[in-house]
């Protein structure tokens, strides 16, 4: 009773916080947003209209499969997409509908010849194993759970034609996970550390319950709050897609989905809803807890947070990690459990001791362990001693305490001296170095990380594949002509001969007309060609294309080994300049706004001296964007540096759409001045990054607000982008400097107008940026709110 | 000099925080009093555009020429010192360096550069942390001074660099006695040609030395005058009763009783304000200015 009326005030606290609210409906309504994009550029998505008429067909169907099926053909056969029998206004062609049917109506023979190749495959090894001998392993035993799963299924599902396009999509859309993560570390942290924040700690914790039972309550409200926000995301999705695409029934069994033929289970589609919400909510959970239980640790906020978001992406590289090497383990990242094409979707077991065990019985079990040991912690560190809230409590405490150590350590070793006395300062950029000392600790640090980044992706690979390419190509580097195509023919030919007389010269061998040596001088001979023949086919429909934009836009267009510069050129986002420009933004302000209680902070007195408002604003400004000036620079010597180490440059005067990747390419762009373009534009875009977070930092002002709200508006839409979903790449802000993608997309966007987009896209950022930070500008100027 | 204040309102939603208050402010001190929540920080955060007012304006004249401060902007702001009432400062900086940044924000030696300009401030943080004896705790972080020292720190940021207006927010909340009179007596010495705005509760700390004590009464202003006029108000409104400690009930149930004054053998003394003669045996007393806020804000007494 008294735990759940705790509980009960937890949640009302949480919910009481106005940024909570305002950032729980823009998440859900991104989360909508992104939604019905994805659903209205799913292939094939059908609409409640278009269904109506599909189910029709499906009619016919079942009434008469032949003659479904021949009609089918004959509209195939004479290639007619305008005849309308079925729909009355002839809206939809029996073309468009009797394909779409067919596509329901084959499902079920699809779905047993999958899982006939399936079991085939199983079986196949299994005997293997079984030939060896091998069969007190994991890996036989988990054959054999495939093939229990899998035949009991093939004995007992059958699915009907039914339109399940909607679930289709629904089971596919991924980017509920990033928005309730986020949305969550703002909630563990308003709930586990919003009562020190706002000072009232010192009062709780001197209370009878205010101490581990709070805390129990806290954790249980953390469980509730995931649970509510799992479901309303879960709500808005499905609000999202059947809104625009056509409600199926979900009776049907889940196989039925297209996304979904291997489930291992016998379940509807209804059931499998049911339990991938569940499995969401319990992901849920454990997030939560495991982000409370770091702020329980470091009792800080913006370790927590960066914790937190630090959880998100160590989930994100397992998910990156071989499943060769990790197993079936990878599984269990929280991205894969939330995403219901990924661990739910076949057959996953573990290897436990050599029994091989369901995926979801190890998640199960390895969720309630986790979420004991998260409360165990919340319960047992909670509560620290030197309570003063004045007094540091946390991660600082402990650092403080290093450096104090260390700096009693100096004392001794440099006896007698005295430390420094403050000579005194006056310069306002020198003091706001001075509040920003971990600006250049980050630097430092986050720089270490680059080189290793960069040593790691500037890795020369001598794959057998590239070595000849480059073979090839370093014969025929320059300009298109003739006598190149025809030197890529000869040696294409060449090897197809060489190819072509294995049979005779085995037959020969086996005879002993051929030596041993001469034998394995043609192997050598036969691999090499055999790896050069699709070097040389790759290179012959390089020389085509080439040849085809010379003929129609008499472009001079060069042969040119391609794969380092575009490995170059298709760095992406450089996630690690990111974060630092994105920290140093944000942070601008949240320390003059933030308080340490719930009473004033020092923005109060800033604003009443004379430079403490548009001099101090133009300063930090000034400070964020040479630092991150100064960050883009290292990072890209870091690249640049290991990229010429390592790798050879082609002339750099041969033209872009030379390359494939950018066939549709502005002519004027040669190599060279296309990176000298982008490296300008990506140097552009990383000071309108900075001083985006910078205009954010005035605006918002809270802590929690500004991180979250950047790193939502950041990453969320680039990770949907990133998933597949093209739409999002128009709202990804990391394109500002990861200029090679939005170029691509900008290519993509309008074969015309290749750069229209670009150009947008810069020119609105820019606007942007500019607009936020003179509102901020004016903000500080005006004064208005404490 | 002069600040001018001119009907000045400000409201936070339905709550009318600040109604129609003006004001003609000259060199001195100006005590704010009024109970809490009647509107005194809300006026000093107007005053230091950290807040912005719903209608009204106020005005700065000096020389003959008279300016709106909002449109003086940085002008006014270098001529300001504030205390605000819940400081936030940086844990990290030393006391020393947190001056020094703030002689940088308020651009102090402004004409003077170089080693010149660095003397100057050095002598003029000198000074202001002798006079609020945090001269032994300079190079301590402020994250390790108590929360008295902390309160004084906050005062010597507010009157560095000699402003011409001076906004203080409750600035001996939490000081010790010796503190307390201390500061009293410093804000005092540095007043005579300054406008010294204080809000605060405790009306000793500027019966002696306010020049004019401004009534706020829910946001309402209801008195500017020289302490000398408010207790003349109150003359003959003050009166002590010498009674039984079993009477004292009796005698409160009455009327408003300021102070019980207990004395051996069950006896005590009531200090009671009324406008007429409560009981005989009760003598005139003089006023003090404590007695004439209980007249004015002590309805409930
Ligand atoms: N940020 C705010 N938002 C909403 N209402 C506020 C805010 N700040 C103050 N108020 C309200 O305005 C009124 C005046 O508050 P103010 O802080 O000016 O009082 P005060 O005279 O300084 O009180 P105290 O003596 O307690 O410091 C109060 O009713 C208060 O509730
Ligand atoms: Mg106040």
């Amino acid at each position: 009773m008294k735990y759940a009326k705790l509980l009960f005030y937890e949640l009302k606290k949480l919910f009481s916080v106005k940024y909570v609210k305002i950032m729980l409906l823009v998440f859900v309504a991104g989360n909508l947003v992104f939604c019905s994009l994805e659903t209205n550029v799913a292939i094939n998505h059908v609409t409640p209209d278009k269904a109506k008429y599909i189910e029709l067909a499906i009619e016919k169907y079942k009434q008469d499969p032949d003659a479904f099926l021949e009609y089918r053909e004959s509209l195939i056969d004479i290639n007619d997409q305008t005849t309308a029998t079925i729909c009355p206004t002839g809206e939809y062609s029996d073309w468009t509908l009797y394909n779409s049917a067919y596509e329901y109506c084959m499902a079920n023979e699809e779905y047993h010849d999958t899982l006939g190749s399936v079991i085939g495959t199983t079986e196949s090894i299994k005997s293997n194993y079984e030939y060896t001998g091998e069969t007190d392993s994991y890996l036989y035993r988990y054959q054999l759970d495939v093939l229990k799963h899998y035949q009991h299924l093939d004995a007992n599902v059958t699915i009907e034609p039914t339109i399940t396009r909607s679930w289709n999509t629904y089971f596919k859309y991924n980017g509920e996970f990033l928005f309730f993560a986020l949305f969550l570390i703002v909630c563990t942290i308003a709930v586990m550390l919003g009562d020190r924040q706002n000072g009232f700690y010192a009062i709780e914790s001197t209370c009878k319950n205010g101490r581990r039972i709070t805390f129990a309550a806290k954790f249980g409200a953390l469980m509730a709050v995931s649970t509510l926000t799992v479901l309303i995301f879960t709500a808005s999705s499905l609000v999202a897609v059947f809104s625009i695409s056509y409600f199926a029934s979900p009776i049907a069994p889940v196989q039925s989905v297209e996304a979904l033929r291997l489930v291992p289970y016998e379940i509807s589609i209804l059931g499998f809803f049911a339990v991938f919400t569940g499995v969401k909510i319990m992901s849920a959970c454990v997030f939560s807890a495991v982000v409370g239980a770091f702020c329980v640790l470091v009792k800080h906020y913006a370790f927590a947070f960066a914790l937190g978001a630090g959880f998100i992406g160590l989930n994100y590289y397992v998910t990156t990690l071989d499943v060769l090497q990790v197993k079936q383990w990878k599984y269990l990242s929280l991205w894969l459990t939330c995403d219901a094409e990924e661990t739910l979707s076949r057959f996953r077991s573990v290897d436990v001791f050599g029994a091989s065990v369901d995926i979801l019985a190890v998640f199960a079990v390895a969720s309630v362990a986790i979420l004991a040991l998260s409360l165990a912690v919340c319960l047992a560190f909670h509560h620290s001693r030197n309570a003063r809230s004045e007094k540091r409590e946390d991660i600082f405490a402990l650092i403080g305490k290093i450096k104090n150590g260390l700096a009693e350590l100096f004392a001794k070793i440099s006896l007698g001296k005295k430390k420094k006395p403050f000579k005194g300062k006056t310069s306002v950029t020198a003091f706001e170095l001075a509040k920003n000392k971990f600006v250049l600790i980050s630097l430092a640090i986050l720089l270490i990380i680059k080189i290793f980044a960069s040593a790691d992706y500037f890795m020369p690979v001598e794959r057998t594949y590239d070595r000849l390419y480059k073979k090839y190509v370093s014969e025929i580097e320059g300009v298109y002509s003739d006598e190149k195509l025809k030197y890529i023919d000869t040696q294409y030919y060449k090897c197809e001969s060489t190819m072509q007389k294995k049979n005779s010269m085995e037959n020969k061998y086996y005879l002993g007309e051929l030596t041993d040596e001469e034998f394995e001088d043609f192997m050598r001979e036969y691999n090499t060609a055999s790896a050069s023949i699709k070097v040389l086919s790759d290179l012959k429909t390089q020389a085509r294309y080439l040849q085809r934009i010379y003929k129609f836009s008499g472009i001079e267009g060069a042969f040119f080994y391609e794969a380092d510069v575009l490995h170059y050129a298709g760095k992406g986002v450089d996630f690690l300049l990111l974060l630092f420009v994105g920290i140093l933004g944000c942070n601008a302000y949240v320390k003059e706004y933030g308080k340490t209680s719930s009473r004033g902070s020092i923005s109060q007195i800033l604003k009443s001296t004379k430079k403490g408002r548009t001099y101090t604003f133009a300063r930090k400004l000034g400070i964020v964007l040479a630092f991150s000036a100064l960050a883009w620079i290292l990072f890209e010597a870091v690249d640049l540096v290991f990229f010429l180490g390592r790798y050879e440059l082609p002339p750099l005067s041969f033209r872009l759409v030379s390359s494939q990747s950018y066939k549709n390419a502005p002519e004027v762009f040669t190599l060279a001045n296309y990176f000298a373009f982008k490296t300008v534009l990506s140097f552009f875009g990383t000071l309108a990054m900075a001083a985006l977070c910078f205009a954010i930092s005035q605006l918002l002002r809270d802590f929690t607000l500004v991180f979250t709200t950047a790193a939502a508006c950041i990453v969320i839409p680039n990770v949907i982008y990133s998933a597949g979903a093209t739409v999002c790449g128009y709202f990804d802000i990391t394109m500002l400097y990861n200029t090679d993608e939005l170029f691509g997309l900008s290519l993509g966007a309008s074969a015309e107008r290749p750069m229209m987009w670009l150009i947008i896209f810069f020119t609105f950022a820019l606007t942007l940026a500019l607009v936020l930070c003179a509102a901020a500008a004016r903000q500080i100027k005006k004064g208005g709110r404490v | 000099m002069k600040l001018k204040i001119n009907g000045i309102s400000k409201s936070y939603g339905r709550n009318k925080a600040l109604i129609d208050f003006s004001a003609e402010l000259e060199p001195g001190i100006y005590a704010l009093l009024g109970p809490n929540g009647s509107g005194k920080s809300t006026l000093m955060n107007i005053l230091t555009d950290n807040l912005s007012a719903d209608s009204g304006e106020i005005l700065f004249e000096e020389n003959g020429k008279t300016e709106n401060i909002l449109s003086m902007g940085a002008r006014f702001r270098s001529r300001l010192g504030f205390m605000p009432q819940y400081p936030g400062m940086y844990p990290n900086f030393s006391t020393e360096e947190f001056l020094w940044y703030i002689a940088t924000l308020k651009d102090m030696g402004a004409g003077i550069y170089g080693k010149e300009k660095k003397a100057y401030i050095k002598s003029e943080i000198e000074k202001v942390l002798s006079e609020v004896e945090l001269l032994d705790v300079a190079e301590r972080k402020i994250g390790a001074l108590s929360g008295g020292m902390k309160q004084r720190l906050c005062l010597a940021q507010a009157v560095l660099g000699n402003p011409s207006v001076l906004i203080l927010d409750e600035p001996t909340a939490g000081l010790d006695p010796k503190q307390r009179i201390a500061v009293r007596n410093f804000i005092s010495r540095i007043a005579f040609d300054k406008i010294v705005i204080i809000a605060t509760h405790v009306v000793s700390d500027i019966e002696y030395i306010a020049k004019s004590v401004i009534m706020l009464k829910k946001g309402v202003i209801c008195d500017n005058a020289p302490v000398g006029d408010l207790l003349a108000k109150m003359q003959g409104k003050v009166w002590l009763l010498p009674c039984k400690e079993n009477e004292v009930d009796f005698v409160r149930e009455r009327f408003r009783v300021v102070n019980i004054l207990k004395s051996e053998g069950g006896k005590a003394v009531l200090r009671i304000i009324s406008d007429t003669k409560p009981f005989s045996e009760a003598k005139e007393a003089t006023p003090a200015l404590e007695d004439y806020y209980i007249y004015v804000f002590g309805e409930n007494m």
